[in-house]
């Protein structure tokens, strides 16, 4: 359904400007000795059963998170899989596989040490005599926060090298009713929290429309900013923006990056809405959107709608995303051709 | 009926593609890897001082021979740690006795200090006698650092109370003889403790 003879009598009725940002896990592992000193005997001579002083500390430089480890070694380049002589608190961590898992979140700011020392395991010195032993200790963290538990299948990624705020928290918006010019009624905290948002993360904010004009109007939302990154213009792309009305109908399924002006509704005199707007940054999300930091601005408008047909305007917004269509249509055609094959086939082998 | 089966594992397929969806997360890795050298223990027994020079060619050295009681010998055995690593030292010595009802030993020695003798009780037998010394205290090894020796005694001594007429003086060469041990001193342990007495150690390292 379309508009025809619309007066853009279009008003910008007030806008905020909100700052968001993604967090990041980052740990970092360092060696001591029991003198909390750190450890300087790489290299060292050693023989079977010796007991060496090694203490590894994952110190939490992020987010909370979830951390677990593997420890091997090699001797003369050829891998061992584990090293059952350490003691220390990585012994009593839950073990699966070759990993040890940490039941614990690792809090922002927090350590801990994996061991306090581990012992060579009982070798044939002489037939490895001279010959390297090397211990090598990996430590994965991953995001606490909408984390499900199963580390099945994820990548683990290095955390990207940049610099961000860990405690940003978001900025806060300005949110005011006024008289009959503003139809528009914010929270007073409209999106200010989507500061370190994570995979996951979803916030919502309620928009009442009030039109207390004479007019009927028809009312809109766009999302603004100024130069932006690659890497910043790639984050906005990814945040998902859904609006949907008090029945459940979406009105707006977009991204942060679409400058688009999407329609809010058409709104008689006297008539409102309550619209939910909802932010999120899918779960897929990986290190590349973390660190980030961008600043967008909320445009709200109206503009009177003056036209021959008074059934609710075609807003032009897809209520149905595109891509889910597609694959559905492609799954059904897969199924299509396998019943069909199938069938084929049980015909020739009756006929045999 | 094999058709029909890939039909339905095609469609659960499709399904789990459908239902399950891609997750990523923030994470974060690191990594150490730490590189020791596998070491050993070897030592020597060396003598430095004791002259092997045997211008008769009778197998003895010529300043041991025709020694009489009282008269002193050089003869310093040096353990070395020639290996990599720190190491516990221990040494034995055999020693000739007379084979007589009251048997006495032929020679003496005078160990250094630093030596702890762990058999005491030992007296002669057959001819001779035992002792095993072990390089440190009664409760505690002495480590014995890369390239670091521990010399047992610098001297042997006939005895002075031999008279000449003792069974066993005569006949076959009287011998002091020295065997010298040697084991990591780091990581050796016994029943699952640090061992660090001599006794503790001798037994770890099933020395006899």
């Amino acid at each position: 359904m379309s508009i025809s003879g619309i007066y853009a009598l279009s008003e910008e009725l007030n806008h905020t400007e909100s700052g968001l940002s993604t967090s990041a896990v980052d740990i970092e592992l360092k060696e001591y000795n029991s003198n909390d000193e750190p450890f300087s005997e790489d290299g060292k001579g050693v023989l079977p059963g010796e007991e060496i002083s090694l203490i590894p500390r994952v110190n939490n430089l992020g987010i909370d998170c979830y951390i677990r480890t593997k420890i091997t070694y090699t001797i003369d380049d050829t891998l061992f899989n584990e090293l059952d002589y350490i003691e220390g608190n990585y012994a009593s961590w839950n073990k699966e596989g070759d990993y040890y898992y940490y039941a614990s979140v690792l809090n922002k700011d927090e350590s801990i040490d994996l061991f306090n020392k581990l012992v060579i395991p009982n070798i044939d010195a002489e037939a490895y005599q001279g010959k390297l032993i090397k211990v090598n200790i990996i430590v994965d963290a991953i995001q606490a926060k909408n984390f499900d538990g199963d580390w099945e299948g994820i990548e683990i990624k290095k955390s990207i090298n940049r610099s961000y705020n860990i405690d940003y928290n978001g900025e806060s918006s300005v949110v005011y009713e006024d008289d009959a010019q503003h139809h528009i009624k914010l929270d007073d905290n409209y999106f200010e929290n989507l500061g370190n948002l994570l995979p996951g993360d979803s916030e919502f904010e309620n928009v009442i429309i009030s039109n207390r004009s004479k007019n009927d109007n028809i009312y809109y939302l766009t999302i603004d900013y100024g130069d932006l990154s690659d890497e910043e213009l790639k984050l906005l792309g990814k945040i998902k923006l859904l609006i949907k009305d008090s029945e459940g109908n979406t009105l707006v399924d977009s991204n942060l990056k679409d400058k688009t002006k999407h329609s809010l509704g058409f709104y008689k005199s006297g008539k409102g809405e309550t619209l939910k707007v909802e932010v999120t940054l899918p779960i897929d999300s990986d290190n590349e959107y973390s660190k980030l930091l961008a600043k967008i601005t909320w445009k709200y408008s109206y503009e009177v709608a003056n036209y021959h047909d008074r059934e609710k305007p075609n807003t032009g917004d897809l209520h149905f995303s595109l891509s889910i269509a597609v694959f559905l249509i492609s799954a059904l055609g897969f199924l299509i051709v396998l019943i069909l094959a199938f069938k084929d086939t049980d015909n020739i082998e009756k006929n045999n | 009926m094999k058709k029909r089966k890939l039909l339905i594992a095609a469609i659960v397929l499709l399904l789990i593609l459908l239902i399950g969806g891609a997750v990523a997360y923030f994470t974060d890795t690191a990594e150490a890897t730490n590189t020791f050298t596998i070491g050993n223990v070897d030592i020597t027994l060396t003598e430095p001082n004791w002259v092997t020079t045997d211008a008769n060619s009778n197998n003895v050295p010529d300043a041991a021979e025709n020694k009489l009681p009282g008269e002193e010998i050089a003869k310093d055995p040096t353990v070395t740690n020639v290996g990599e690593n720190d190491a516990y030292i221990f040494a034995k010595v055999v020693s000739a006795c007379t084979t007589d009802a009251s048997p006495k030993e032929i020679f003496t020695y005078t160990v250094n200090t630093g030596w702890y003798l762990m058999t005491p009780d030992n007296a002669c037998t057959n001819g001779s006698i035992t002792r095993i010394y072990a390089y440190g205290t009664n409760s505690a090894m002495t480590k014995v650092a890369k390239n670091g020796t521990a010399v047992l005694f610098t001297k042997v001594t006939v005895n002075e109370s031999l008279t000449g007429e003792e069974t066993g003086l005569t006949g076959a060469n009287k011998t002091v003889e020295v065997k010298a041990y040697g084991v990591q001193a780091d990581g050796i342990k016994k029943d699952g403790n640090p061992a660090t007495s001599p006794a503790d150690v001798w037994s770890a390292a099933n020395f006899s």
